[in-house]
């Protein structure tokens, strides 16, 4: 247990000597970075062994900043049953998706990228190119057009490869060392997060994390797109943060205390009032709300998509959204002290998982697809909590990391496949469409070229829609279970409509989830590259594949309520009070979750409503799906016309009357100077006349006038 | 009255008008030359002056410490600032007038305390050479602020040569 | 006032003009030595006026005006061997000693 402070240090540490030292020797950062999060995993599931054994919970903090005699804010680590599971999830998961990283950051069209900066990449790309320049030689005047199209740079014989012949060679992306020093600093900050014991220290890593999710969506900064998005992620998550930071000082003025066990002790004992619980829950939840991109604050997750694959993963499963859900599972008794800070936490949960799995019907890029779904299950987590059971939302969190991450990773392995064939853009691709290597109406066939991914990808989908006996369809039992007995037991009308958006949303992912699967892995290929080029990925990147593809099956047996409930009884001990499985409900999902991936496949494998989801012109209904229901429009709209306006008045304040008085302060002292000033000639003989005439005055006041008054 | 008060009279009045002649040339001069030799004889006035106050000692002192030394002194600063001797060497319109007001306000004020004040003056008024009971008082009473004096002195030299010794 | 004998006031009246008519100098004077030939009489005046008191004041403290009018002398030569280095060396740095002109203070 006294090691468990190692387990944040461990990857901050690789973070710090690969910052430092590391930035260009990639392979050894790479590893460096590999080895100190495998020893944390390892360290991780000791503790969780420990905790499953029965230890007791461990907790350590020290006073951190002083603040007078008897006030100190504390820094300290907590590890129990909440805090050990998260690590086992978060460490392991991050493991294996730096491993898989390792694979996936030789991207050919990086490396092309790259050629502008990096010698070394240009020089390679030259030279295998040379190789098979003659193989491609005679197809190189059919493709006169495509080289023109290509600018200033000297036509070569990769370029021609590009489009028909064999994929370019793979070269390491320039960022590399850097890339794994990020990663290193933000697994480092959510393990942190985890661990922490108190307010103050879980917002500072809390930011920690996103700082490393600002840096790695902005991982290729030199795409536009990718800045925006770092920049966009960065500021809505900020928004929430805010809310945070101000919930943490009030409970802390109100109560006087910042560590979990304590607040809860006072909300459990009915210390602390009602409203003060409330008022604090909703700030706090502020914060997760951004974090954890629930609506409204849910833009941000899609366009974080323009980090690399992996870390999109890493956001999506283990780290940054789960912070939220966690946040909220932490301050927990604050929360159930307060039954409409629990309606909001589960409305916003409940709608949020609607919303988003709407939007994700008809997104056409498959890592958007990802993106909506993450959102819409981060509903249900938040629904599970907000629905007052603590055990069906982190057991959510717990099962969806694994199938989430594996869905991620073979989203990954996809677009890695794809380029790699040489799945290139037409120049005149319409910018609101993805890249052709991402986006599902250019892909299909791949389910016998590429079949590991295939597999992996299809038992996570299975995983996602709720099919018995995998992993989500337990957890997702248990969030529909949970909502079903608050609904019955007094939660009232507000929990059965919950109950129907959950319901609904199950068969919503599923048709979407078997959309993309079918999309992209049956039929005949549909996009630019050539297919004989399309070959499965690296075992780097497989074999975390087929690793995660293990818990995504078998993670959710933990919980099951047939197998004793085992994840909601080490969670919440002696408090756990799980019912037994709503059979009909199961069913019932299960038959919705069946009938969403029927209808998928009549609409896009077997092709009959094909042609109407692929129409060009779509209807109103698709549009707005399609569109993320304008709320970007709709943000911008606002801060365009009240936040811009709001700024330019207060900017007219700032200059015209802050600086106003400043300034004129500082004009009144300088004209009173200027007039005194001309007493100050710098004439010695000026000096001199003062000093005399001062004497005479003095002395005729002294000699001749006070006399004549006294 | 007797001869010699009438004697001092005389010599009081002739004196003290060239004095006054002489500071008044001295401050008008405009060339800077003329000024220091009016200033010399004024000084050789005030040498003049304690005679007839009966400090023959300051009497000497004052011919050799002045007139010899300090004009001398006076005359080579001038001879070393070439071209500034003969430039228009009085202050603006506005800085003379407010200066004579000054030195009138002063001398008016000085003189009224002066005749007004009942001064304590002594029956017999000092006579006869006074440097030798001067000698015993700057070597007894007087011995502290004499060695300072010639610390002064030395310092203001030595000040003197580092300030005016060309780089 | 002419038939009176040579007295006290006498001393401290011409003392009194020279002082102010040193005085006028040392204020109307625009060349540096100028200022300080009259700040030598200025001096010379106080001395006249320190060494009457000697004579004709009735104090224990015996001849202590004309102690004084020795450290005011003595004051005085120091003072002029430093003005008039400082002039030399101001004169060399500006080839003026117009007082005007000395104002590396200001600004």
């Amino acid at each position: 247990m006294e090691l468990a402070w190692l387990i944040p240090v461990l990857p901050f540490a690789a973070f710090a000597v690969i910052g430092l030292f590391l930035r260009r020797q990639a392979e050894l950062a790479g590893w460096l970075s590999v080895l100190a999060i495998a020893a944390s995993c390892a360290i991780a599931w000791l503790l969780f062994f420990r905790m499953l054994g029965g230890a007791p919970p461990y907790e350590a903090q020290f006073p951190w900043l002083a603040l007078g005699p008897d006030v100190a804010l504390p820094f300290g680590i907590r590890v129990d049953p909440l805090a050990a599971v998260m690590l086992v999830v978060v460490t392991t998961v991050s493991l294996l998706i730096q491993i898989y990283s390792r694979g996936y950051l030789y991207e050919p069209e990086e490396a092309a990228e790259a050629g502008t900066g990096h010698p070394e990449a240009d020089a390679a790309h030259g030279e295998a190119a040379q190789a098979h320049g003659e193989a491609v030689a005679a197809q190189a005047d059919a493709n006169e057009r495509t080289r023109g199209a290509h600018g200033v740079r000297p036509p070569s014989a990769a370029e021609h490869g590009e489009h028909h012949g064999p994929p370019a060679p793979l070269v390491r992306d320039p960022g590399f060392g850097r890339y794994f020093a990020y990663i290193s600093l933000f697994t480092a900050s959510m393990l942190g997060l985890v661990l922490a014991n108190n307010l103050l220290t879980i917002y500072l890593f809390w930011e920690g994390v996103g700082l490393g999710s600002y840096l790695l969506i902005g991982f290729w900064y030199t795409k536009p797109e990718a800045a925006m998005a770092a920049k966009k992620a960065f500021v809505t998550t900020r928004f929430g943060d805010f809310g945070f930071l101000i919930g943490i000082l009030y409970l802390w003025w109100q109560t006087g205390v910042l560590e979990f066990g304590r607040l809860a002790e006072l909300a459990e004992t009915g210390a602390m009032s009602e409203t003060v619980a409330t008022i604090g829950a909703l700030l706090l939840f502020m914060g997760a709300v951004g974090k954890s991109a629930q609506f409204p604050l849910h833009v941000w997750l899609p366009d974080a998509m323009e980090g690399p694959t992996p870390v999109s993963a890493l956001i999506h499963a283990a780290t940054m959204v789960a912070a939220g859900v966690y946040l909220v599972a932490r301050a927990f008794p604050i929360f159930e002290h307060s039954p409409s800070a629990m309606l909001v936490v589960a409305f916003i949960g409940g709608f949020t998982a609607i919303f988003a799995a709407s939007m994700g019907l008809v997104a056409t890029d498959i890592k958007r697809v990802m993106a909506f779904s993450t959102v819409s299950q981060l509903g249900y987590m938040m629904l599970g909590l907000g629905a007052g059971a603590i055990g069906a939302g982190m057991f959510h969190l717990f099962t969806h990391a694994f199938f989430k991450a594996l869905l991620f990773l073979t989203a990954g392995s996809v677009i890695f496949i794809l380029h790699r064939a040489g799945a290139h853009d037409p120049e005149d691709i319409d910018p609101r469409d993805p890249p052709r290597a991402q986006d599902i109406r250019y892909m299909g066939g791949m389910w016998k070229r590429a079949p590991i991914t295939g597999i992996t990808m299809t038992i996570a989908a299975l995983s996602l829609a709720g099919i018995p006996p995998l992993a989500g369809f337990w957890s997702k039992d248990e969030v529909l279970l949970a909502t079903y007995e608050r609904a019955t037991h007094g939660g009232g009308a507000a929990y059965w409509l919950l109950l129907l958006f959950a319901i609904i949303t199950v068969l919503l992912t599923a048709f979407y989830m078997f959309r993309v699967v079918f999309l992209t892995f049956a039929g005949s290929y549909r996009g630019p590259a050539d297919p004989q080029y399309i070959k499965e990925s690296p075992a780097s990147m497989t074999l975390p594949l087929l690793v995660l593809a293990v818990p995504s099956v078998v993670a959710g047996l933990w919980g099951a309520p047939q197998l004793g409930h085992g994840f909601g009884h080490f969670l919440e001990g002696a408090d756990f009070h799980g019912g037994e499985m709503n059979l009909p409900l199961a069913l019932f999902s299960t038959l919705l979750a069946v009938g969403g991936i029927a209808l998928a496949w009549l609409t896009y494998k077997n092709g009959s409503l094909l042609a109407m989801a692929m129409n060009p012109r779509p209807s109103a209904v698709y549009a707005t799906l399609l569109n993320r229901y304008w709320i970007d429009e709709l943000y911008m709209w606002l801060i365009d016309t009240f936040i811009i306006n709001w700024a330019f008045a207060i900017d007219w304040f700032d200059t015209h009357v802050i600086d106003g008085a400043v300034n004129g302060a500082a004009r009144l002292t300088g004209s009173i100077g200027n007039s005194v000033r001309q007493v100050q000639t710098g004439r010695i003989p000026a000096y001199a006349l003062a000093v005399f005439g001062g004497l005479a005055l003095i002395s005729i006041w002294a000699i001749v006038i006070r006399p004549l008054f006294s | 009255m007797a001869a010699t008060d009438v004697f001092v009279a005389i010599v009081f009045y002739l004196v003290a008008a060239t004095m006054i002649l002489a500071g008044a040339s001295m401050v008008l001069a405009r060339n800077m030359v003329r000024s220091a030799l009016w200033l010399v004889l004024t000084l050789a006035g005030v040498a003049v002056m304690y005679v007839l106050l009966s400090a023959d000692f300051l009497a000497v002192a004052q011919i050799l410490v002045y007139v010899g030394a300090i004009m001398i002194l006076m005359l080579f600063a001038i001879m070393l600032t070439p071209n500034q001797v003969d430039l228009p060497s009085a202050a603006p319109q506005a800085q003379r007038i407010s200066a004579a007001l000054t030195a009138l306000a002063v001398f008016g004020i000085s003189v009224f305390v002066m005749l007004s004040h009942r001064w304590n003056v002594r029956a017999v008024p000092l006579d006869a050479p006074s440097s030798e009971r001067l000698g015993v008082l700057l070597m007894s009473t007087y011995v502290l602020p004499f060695e300072i004096a010639s610390l002064l002195l030395t310092a203001g030299m030595i000040g003197a040569i580092v300030i005016a010794r060309e780089e | 006032m002419a038939l009176a004998p040579i007295g006290l006031q006498h001393f401290l009246v011409l003392g009194t003009i020279l002082f102010c008519i040193g005085m006028y100098g040392a204020l109307s004077r625009s060349n540096a030595v100028g200022v300080l030939l009259s700040i030598e009489l200025m001096l010379n005046a106080v001395n006249v006026i320190m060494v009457a008191f000697a004579k004709f004041i009735d104090t224990p403290q015996e001849l202590a005006g004309q102690v004084f009018a020795i450290f005011i002398m003595t004051v005085a030569a120091a003072e002029a061997a430093v003005g008039l280095a400082i002039v030399i060396s101001v004169y060399r740095l500006r080839h003026s000693i117009q007082v005007d002109d000395i104002d590396l203070l200001k600004n």
